[in-house]
């Protein structure tokens, strides 16, 4: 027969199987190691949605660190923290977005063309090449406005419901439902003209 | 494209170009994680450690890096005489300023002297400072269980609110109430002085001895330590209740053989170390060769609570219930405690009605405890989900009323909104 199981001593459950809320609780109260199981736990989701925002970029790095150390900054006021995931999925959105606003106005005065954009090249007869798509996607994305952009990437890229959107972004449910149409009319509407996109827009189009 | 196509589902349409910038950032992160992944890991907890922006011109870093260096070189010869104690938390190197919390169980504060601190749960303890004889900490909440291993030269200071605790060696128990500014301290062994600015000479509390004191001029009274002071608490969630207390104050010289976490030891299984290695299995296993009702009967309440959260974190919800109601039938003093997890149990297998009677039982049992707002908010949550803004209105009333700036306030005026609105 065995004996009586003991505890010297009570320690703490490794941080990696806590819910999000505890997690939440713990890095408010100044907890690294809670910190480090959230960022192990979502740094792929948070550095995919910057990617996302800005594509390939340099600043990526320091824009992931940024996300984190808000959040960890502002654990303590976070209002539903089970909702962490989307709560960084916003701070991701946020931190590029400032990003692409500061790059603009950085990088304002070394503008070759009154508008910053360059001309086309000419059409080439080549078949379509992603990155090409992918380009004329992002300038799209760059002319319109910044909170439904960041809706649209939210609800659509990462299939956040309205709801998580508004958490995430911090605003109503009805502000973000609106926030998510404008976002995705805007880019549809844009889209619907750019040849890039063509391929990937068909399957969903039919005749009025 | 003419213009008289429409989107067939605009959802759709927006989700194909969505998913095209998704794809290709996934798989750009999936082929940039194959290299030094824990550097960016390592940068946020510098940062959050120090708590200073990040740099992102990497000539900032080098020249801290070179500023650190020369202090480092500069200072070593005094340092090497006088080393400031290190500490660590659960075994984790901790630096000054660190907060230390125990969300979920307790957690340990270690100094390199063999001196300890053990956070109970829902208790905040920060390190302010460090020097060689001793240090300087703050309990910000909730309670903490004391060892100071005594030294010629030491000195330890324990501030809570507007009183402070002075130490040289001793076990005991400090408690703070933030909400009621109220301060309990307990003295296992050895003699603290406290201090406040609403005491007109310094008190000294010694061996079984029990001060209470509050923030009023006279509002203080020191009384005997009955029952006596438990010889195995410090980490243990339940360490106060216990069923094999101390009969007395051990003797001065026998600080080893009595510190805290020290207790009678006998053969058989670690499931602390298990906890550790989150071998939550293997406990479920130790505790079933065993035999379940006979652990349930008669294992420690330390182990019952291990039980119950091994049981939680394996899926095993039945057993954790069944350790939890073992845990209220046995340790009276545990009930509310266990209450509240049994809220959380049933909360989270979709069952409300059983979530929110215990919801109710924790309230009712402990309406001060630190899961108070937890529990508000469980039962608010719980309300709006079953019933409505509506049905959650007085709960959301009574959250805010207790915790206007609880983590959900926001969530309370938004159900007091919606229900003003219908």
């Amino acid at each position: 027969m065995r004996a009586l199981p003991r505890s010297d001593t009570v320690v703490a459950f490794p941080r990696s199987r806590l819910t999000d809320a505890e997690l939440v609780h713990a890095v408010a109260g100044g907890d690294h190691d809670a910190l480090s199981a959230v960022w192990t736990r979502y740094v792929a989701d948070v550095r995919t949605m910057i990617q996302s925002c800005l594509g390939p970029d340099s600043a990526i790095d320091d824009l992931v660190q940024e996300a984190f150390v808000g959040f960890y900054r502002n654990a303590a006021r976070l209002e539903n923290p089970r909702a962490l995931r989307s709560y960084l999925l916003g701070i991701a959105a946020r931190v590029s977005a400032f990003e692409l606003r500061t790059r603009k106005r950085r990088f304002r005065w070394l503008r070759f063309t009154r508008t910053g954009t360059l001309p086309d090249a000419p059409a080439k007869d080549s078949p379509l090449d992603p990155r090409d798509s992918l380009r004329a996607l992002r300038q799209i994305l760059a002319r319109v406005p910044e909170l439904p952009r960041m809706a649209f990437m939210l609800r659509y890229a990462e299939d956040l419901s309205p709801q998580e959107v508004a958490l995430a972004l911090g605003i109503s449910d009805a502000k973000a439902r609106r926030a998510i149409t404008r976002g995705r009319e805007r880019v549809l509407a844009l889209a619907r003209q750019e040849p890039a996109l063509l391929p990937y827009l068909e399957p969903w189009l039919e005749d009025a | 494209m003419s213009a008289h196509r429409q989107y067939r589902s605009p959802d759709g349409a927006a989700r194909a170009l969505a998913h095209l910038l998704r794809e290709d950032a996934v798989a750009r992160v999936a082929s940039e994680r194959e290299h030094e992944p824990d550097v960016e890991h390592e940068r946020l907890l510098r940062t959050a450690g120090l708590r200073v922006s990040h740099a992102r011109t990497p000539w900032l870093g080098v020249a801290a890096l070179a500023a650190a260096l020369t202090l480092l070189l500069t200072g070593a010869a005094w340092r090497h005489a006088h080393a400031a104690l290190s500490f660590a938390v659960d075994g984790v190197a901790r630096s000054e300023g660190a907060l230390v919390a125990a969300p979920a169980g307790a957690a340990v504060l270690r100094f390199s002297d063999g001196s300890t601190f053990g956070v109970e749960p829902g208790a905040q303890v920060r390190v302010e400072a460090s020097s060689a004889t001793g240090a300087r900490l703050a309990l910000l909440a909730g309670k903490t269980v004391v060892h100071v291993v005594h030294r010629e030269k030491s000195s330890w200071a324990l501030s809570a609110g507007p009183f402070e605790v002075q130490v040289t060696g001793t076990r005991f128990s400090a408690n703070w109430d933030a909400n009621q500014q109220r301060l309990i301290v307990e003295l296992y062994e050895g003699s603290v002085q406290v201090v406040s600015s609403s005491f007109s000479a310094p008190i000294a509390v010694r061996t079984g001895q029990r001060l209470e004191a509050g923030v009023g001029r006279g509002d203080w009274l020191v009384s005997a330590l009955t029952p006596p002071p438990p010889k195995q608490t410090l980490q243990a969630p339940d360490a106060t209740n216990n069923a094999t207390p101390a009969a007395e104050p051990p003797p001065a010289e026998s600080n080893e053989a009595t510190a805290p976490g020290a207790r009678a030891p006998h053969a058989g299984f670690d499931w602390p170390t298990l906890v550790q290695h989150a071998d939550f299995d293997g406990i479920v296993h130790q505790a079933e060769d065993f035999g379940i009702e006979r652990c349930l009967a008669s294992c420690a309440p330390g182990d019952l609570r291990i039980l119950a959260d091994a049981a939680r974190y394996s899926g095993r919800a039945a057993l954790a219930e069944r350790s939890l109601l073992a845990l209220r039938k046995r340790v009276p003093s545990e009930a509310a405690t266990a209450a509240f997890l049994l809220a959380r149990l049933n909360e989270s297998r979709g069952s409300p009605s059983e979530a929110l009677r215990w919801y109710d039982e924790h309230l009712r049992e402990a309406p001060s405890s630190v899961y108070a707002a937890e529990a508000l908010a469980g039962k608010m949550r719980l309300l709006q989900q079953t019933g409505g803004s509506a049905a959650a209105h007085a709960t959301a009333e009574q959250y805010l009323a207790r915790f206007p700036n609880g983590v959900q306030a926001a969530a309370a005026r938004r159900i007091l909104t919606d229900s003003a609105t219908r």
